[in-house]
C-alpha cells in the first residue's frame, strides 16, 4: 500500500516537472531574446545593427540539471550572418548572459522603416497569441526564425518571416508590410 | 392663378432638408438636488479625471484639468465633449461608466464649484502627490498612461502593467530593483528611446521629467 502510494506521488511529482519543463513556448524566448537586444543596444551594450538589420534568431535547448543554469541558447545574426551573439536564458525563460560570437563591418540595414527585430517580434506574436493547434506547435517548438525582403510585381517590398520548427519539416511563412503589420500567415509544405 | 397657387403649396409642404428637431437627442442622467450640492472638482478629479482624461490633459497638455484654476475655464467644453458629443475619452480609453457620467453631469450642472455647495468638504484640499511607492506611481502614470493598452483586452496585453508583480517578475525587466539603467519602464520613457512610451500617436502626453524622477528613484531604492 505504501509503495503503491509512494509511487503515485512520484507520477505526480514527475508529470509536474515535466509540465513546467515544457510550459514555455520557444517563441516566447526568441520574442524574449529580440526584446533582450533592444536592451542591450539601448544600453550601449551591443552594436545597434542588432535591433536594425537583425535577420534571424536560432533557438537550441541546452541539457541542463538546475534551475538557475542556462537552458536555451538563442544566436542572433545580423544581415549576412558575418555579425553573430549568443544569449543564454534560464528554464524560465530568465535571460542570463550574452556575448558576441562573430563581429565584422556594419551591413547597411535594408530596413528603413521598422527595425528588423521588430519585424521579427511582430511575426513571433502570430505564434505566441496563436490558438490554432499547429501554429501552437509551432510556438512550442520553434527553431529559427530568419527575415528577409520580397519584392511584389509592382516593385514595393515585404517583409517575408520563415519560422521552422524542430517537430515539422512544414514552415511557417508570415508576410507583413515593412511597417510591421501582419498580412497573412501561412504554412508551408 | 392656379399654377401660383399649386406651387405655393408644394414650396410649403416640402420643408426643411433637415428635420429641425433631431432624433439624436442627448439623454444626459437626472441629477438629484443632493449629489448637486455635495459634489467638487476634487471628487469629478479623484473619480473621473485622474482615470480618463489626465493620460493626456495633464501639465504637458493644452487643455490641462489637473488643477481646478486650470479645469475650470473649461467647464462648458468639458460639457460639449464628454456629455454631450461623447468625443472624450478617445480611444485607448474608455468612455465614462453610468456613475462617473451622473458627477460630472452634476458637477457641470452645480456650476464647475471648487468646494460643495452645501458647505460640506475643504475648499482648498490639497490633492495627492505622486510619491515614491508602488501604489502611487501605478495611480499617477501607470494608469493614467499605460494599462489602457497594457492590460486584459488591451493591444499589448501580453506585456501588462497592473500589479507589483507584472513590473518585477517579468523576464523583459520591466524593473529591474536597484537599476533604473536596465530598467524597462526606466528606459522607454525617456525622449529619444527607440520604443518611446507612452507612443506619441496614442495621443498621452510623456511622462514628466518629475514623474520619471520619482520612478527611478523609486527603482534605485530597490521597488518596495
Amino acid at each position: 500500500m505504501k509503495f503503491a502510494f509512494f509511487a503515485m506521488v512520484l507520477t505526480f511529482l514527475n508529470v509536474g516537472f515535466a509540465q513546467h519543463e515544457h510550459s514555455l513556448a520557444n517563441a516566447k524566448i526568441a520574442h524574449d531574446a529580440s526584446h533582450r537586444l533592444g536592451r542591450l543596444v539601448d544600453t550601449g551594450r551591443m552594436d545597434e545593427s542588432y535591433v536594425n538589420n537583425l535577420s534571424s534568431l536560432e533557438l537550441v535547448a541546452l541539457p541542463h540539471t538546475d534551475h538557475a543554469g542556462p537552458a536555451f541558447k538563442v544566436t542572433a545574426s545580423v544581415g549576412t550572418g558575418a555579425n553573430k551573439a549568443e544569449l543564454l536564458f534560464d528554464m524560465s525563460g530568465k535571460f542570463l548572459s550574452s556575448k558576441v560570437v562573430a563581429s565584422a563591418p556594419t551591413e547597411v540595414s535594408p530596413w528603413t522603416e521598422t527595425a528588423g527585430s521588430e519585424l521579427i517580434e511582430a511575426a513571433l506574436h502570430s505564434l505566441t497569441e496563436a490558438t490554432s493547434p499547429e501554429l501552437m506547435s509551432f510556438a512550442k517548438d520553434l527553431a529559427k526564425v530568419s527575415l528577409k525582403q520580397s519584392k511584389k510585381d509592382d516593385g514595393s517590398v515585404e517583409a517575408i518571416v520563415l519560422i521552422t520548427s524542430s517537430s515539422s519539416a512544414k514552415t511557417v511563412q508570415v508576410t507583413l508590410s515593412t511597417a510591421g503589420t501582419v498580412l497573412g500567415t501561412s504554412i508551408l509544405q | 392663378m392656379r399654377f401660383l397657387l399649386c406651387l405655393f403649396i408644394l414650396i410649403s409642404c416640402g420643408g426643411p432638408t433637415k428635420p429641425v428637431f433631431s432624433d439624436k437627442r442627448i439623454l444626459l442622467p437626472i441629477i438629484s438636488e443632493e449629489l448637486k450640492g455635495s459634489i467638487s472638482y476634487h471628487e469629478v478629479n479623484t473619480k473621473v479625471f485622474a482615470n480618463k482624461c489626465l493620460g493626456c490633459h495633464d501639465s504637458g497638455s493644452q487643455i490641462q484639468l489637473d488643477s481646478y484654476e486650470k479645469a475650470y475655464p473649461y467647464l462648458q467644453k468639458i460639457k460639449k465633449a464628454v456629455l454631450l458629443n461623447k468625443s472624450m475619452p478617445q480611444k485607448p480609453i474608455s468612455q465614462l461608466d453610468k456613475k462617473q457620467l451622473e458627477l460630472v453631469t452634476a458637477w457641470i450642472e452645480a456650476g464647475g464649484p471648487n468646494a460643495p455647495l452645501n458647505g460640506s468638504g475643504v475648499p482648498d484640499e490639497p490633492g495627492p502627490v505622486l510619491k515614491q511607492t508602488f501604489d502611487s506611481i501605478k495611480a499617477f502614470v501607470l494608469d493614467r498612461k499605460c494599462i489602457s493598452c497594457h492590460s486584459a483586452g488591451g493591444s499589448v496585453a501580453r506585456i501588462p502593467l497592473v500589479t507589483k508583480d507584472d513590473l518585477l517578475n517579468s523576464s523583459l525587466d520591466i524593473v529591474v530593483p536597484g537599476n533604473p539603467d536596465d530598467s524597462g519602464l526606466s528606459i522607454v520613457l525617456e525622449e529619444g528611446a527607440r520604443k518611446f512610451m507612452p507612443p506619441k500617436k496614442s495621443g498621452f502626453t510623456p511622462v514628466s521629467e518629475a514623474e520619471k524622477e520619482v520612478i527611478r528613484q523609486w527603482i534605485l531604492a530597490g521597488a518596495p
